[in-house]
């Protein structure tokens, strides 16, 4: 009698029907399509990160802007202040989305640090506020009401770094970080221009910007101050805060040329390095699509392989009385091997490629994530899926055509 | 589990085949305790019933139905009711004859390896079982092919003219062996052939 090979059955349809060579062709292509793209993805995410993360308070597009102060001005024979024509101008020119003057302090104040053990430091100082439609959306916690406990206020970081290296060393006391300085809290006094006692709020730091150049404080708090303690007819603005939607708005800078005015964002090749880093993202991140797309179309190309390197073998087996059903889950799980391991090795590899640019930031003084941000294993986990539901559906349908 | 065939008629069969045929267009009942033989010249459709029968060809009208299951179900029942012993032998070349056999989806409780053997040698085919069928002569693929429907479990078996490769004292043999098999199991089964002529004992014979 032969031998007994009846019991064992054999594979219904072999993985490397079409040539191993073939196959392994295949996964390395779609491990680089996985790295690129996931690379690019996670890429535009650092670059992103490493822009915002020097402001999470206001608008990346906010600039303030003030007339430069001419001899005439100090004379008194011209004004530096900004008038309502000139504010609405600046409304009108393409590329800003919002320009509102910044609310300043009209009445006498001053802050005191200290007591006790500490040395008291006191000083006088003067106050803005900007409209909250400036601050970035994502702030939460930047507001006071009448009656609140503590009024926060945001100072420059220069503020901070002037009495870290400047202001403290000569007075012998330590340096502060900003975590620590944020702890602290201090007196705001305010001085009734009416006459009166002086008025102490308490007050803490919430945060420290680059991008302001006075201590701002909540617009509510100012505006109801100014009322309680101020001259109210002493307005007018000497400043404004403006959204810019073009950044490099030729309109913008022949405004600023025309009616002498300062940026804080500096000159117009400032606005063409963010321009061109946009740009170098925007890159960044239509390459990464087109490869995705190269991926999904590489894929398909792979279904109509698979099915037709076993549409011969696949009839026998309908033919034998195999079920549909069978045959597909048999091939998708062939499919779900060669399309889940390309993948996973894909994110190894970003992963890996990672950590030399880690540490080149690092040396640099700019620091990011040592993993993957969880958006780009989101985005891995939803394409897989997605490609795997397409293939599914495109299997299917091959087979149930073969079958009929 | 009765097939009844109710004005089934293959969309693209001309009229005058269909007019003069006892199978087309008709009301039929196939009885699975007395075979059928459906006889014909080629080109008449012998093996496209065959086909309908077994749910490879859908492109057909009327009613069919096994039971009480429709052709939309033939997928799911086909596996353990239905064996087919087609022209084409749709056998995996590269494979051994055990190896053939084990590609069945399911096989009948009541056959091992020994029965398995023992068929084998009443077929004449014992040697063929551990070659490759790329070796095989066309009379032994034909015999291995009703080997293999046999081996399968089955309420029915549709063969299409399977002795046509075969000399008269093997094909005695083969639907002796085929005709005891169904006996035993109490199948039914339909063998479509070119002549109405036919040493089996059938119940009806129906002219394609």
């Amino acid at each position: 009698m032969s031998s007994r090979n009846f019991h064992r059955s054999p594979r219904l349809i072999p993985s490397f029907q079409g040539g191993r060579l073939r196959q392994v062709g295949l996964a390395l292509a779609a491990v680089l399509g996985w790295f690129l793209s996931l690379g690019a993805l996670q890429g535009w995410l650092d670059f992103r990160d490493l822009l915002s993360e020097e402001e999470q308070w206001f608008r990346n597009d906010m600039v303030f802007l003030n007339r430069q102060v001419k001899l005439t001005d100090s004379m008194g024979i011209t004004s530096s202040r900004i008038s309502a024509d000139l504010l609405e101008q600046i409304r009108s020119v393409p590329g800003v989305a919002i320009a509102e003057p910044l609310l300043r302090n009209h009445f006498p104040a001053s802050i005191e640090i200290g007591g006790g053990a500490v040395p008291t430091i006191a000083s006088e100082i003067f106050l803005e506020a900007i409209p909250p439609e400036l601050f970035n959306p994502a702030v939460s916690g930047w507001q006071w009401s009448p009656g609140d406990a503590n009024v926060p206020v945001l100072v420059p970081r220069q503020f901070l770094n002037l009495y870290n290296f400047g202001f403290a060393p000569g007075k012998g006391l330590p340096p502060i970080a900003e975590g620590a300085a944020m702890r602290v809290r201090f007196t705001l006094i305010a001085f009734p221009t009416q006459g009166g006692q002086p008025v102490a709020f308490t007050a803490s730091i919430a945060g420290f910007s680059d991008q302001i150049e006075s201590i701002l404080v909540p617009l509510p708090f100012l505006a109801w101050a100014n009322q309680e303690f101020g001259n109210t007819h002493s307005s007018g603005s000497n400043r404004v805060a403006a959204a810019l939607t073009n950044p490099d708005s030729a309109a913008f800078y022949r405004l600023l040329e025309d009616h002498n005015l300062v940026s804080s964002r500096g000159t117009r090749q400032t606005a063409r390095l963010q321009i061109l880093l946009d740009l170098a993202l925007a890159v960044l991140g239509t390459a990464g699509a087109s490869i995705l797309l190269l991926i999904l179309l590489l894929f398909i190309a792979e279904v109509e392989t698979l099915v037709a390197d076993h549409q011969e073998r696949i009839r026998k087996l309908f033919f034998l009385g195999h079920r549909p059903g069978v045959l597909i889950r048999k091939l998708l799980t062939i499919r779900l091997i060669t399309a889940l391991i390309p993948a996973m090795a894909g994110l190894g590899l970003v992963y890996l490629a990672r950590q030399p640019i880690v540490s080149y930031l690092e040396q640099a003084g700019l620091s990011i994530s040592s993993s993957p941000s969880w958006i780009t294993l989101l985005a891995w986990a939803c394409l897989i899926s997605l490609i795997n539901l397409f293939l599914f559906q495109r299997i299917r349908s091959r087979l149930l055509k073969l079958y009929q | 589990m009765r097939i009844r065939c109710h004005h089934i008629c293959p969309t693209y069969l001309d009229q005058s085949t269909i007019d003069r045929s006892e199978i087309w267009d008709r009301s039929i009942e196939l009885d699975p305790s007395s075979g059928t033989i459906v006889w014909g010249p080629s080109g008449r459709g012998k093996s496209t019933f065959l086909r309908i029968l077994y749910g490879l060809e859908r492109r057909f009208t009327g009613s069919l139905t096994l039971g009480d299951s429709s052709p939309a179900d033939w997928p799911f029942i086909r596996e353990q009711n239905i064996a087919f012993v087609s022209q084409d032998f749709h056998l995996f070349e590269e494979e051994s004859g055990w190896n053939n056999l084990g590609y069945l989806p399911a096989r009948h409780p009541s056959v091992s390896d020994s029965t398995i053997g023992q068929w084998s040698e009443v077929l004449g085919i014992p040697q063929v079982l551990d070659r490759s069928p790329s070796s095989w002569s066309q009379g032994q693929k034909q015999r291995f092919c009703l080997l293999r429907a046999l081996a399968s479990p089955f309420r029915w078996i549709l063969l299409d003219e399977p002795v046509s490769h075969l000399d008269p004292d093997s094909a005695s043999k083969s639907m002796d062996l085929l005709l005891s098999v169904c006996e035993e199991r109490r199948a039914g089964w339909v063998i479509a052939q070119q002549t109405a002529d036919s040493e089996l004992q059938s119940g009806q014979t129906l002219q394609a």
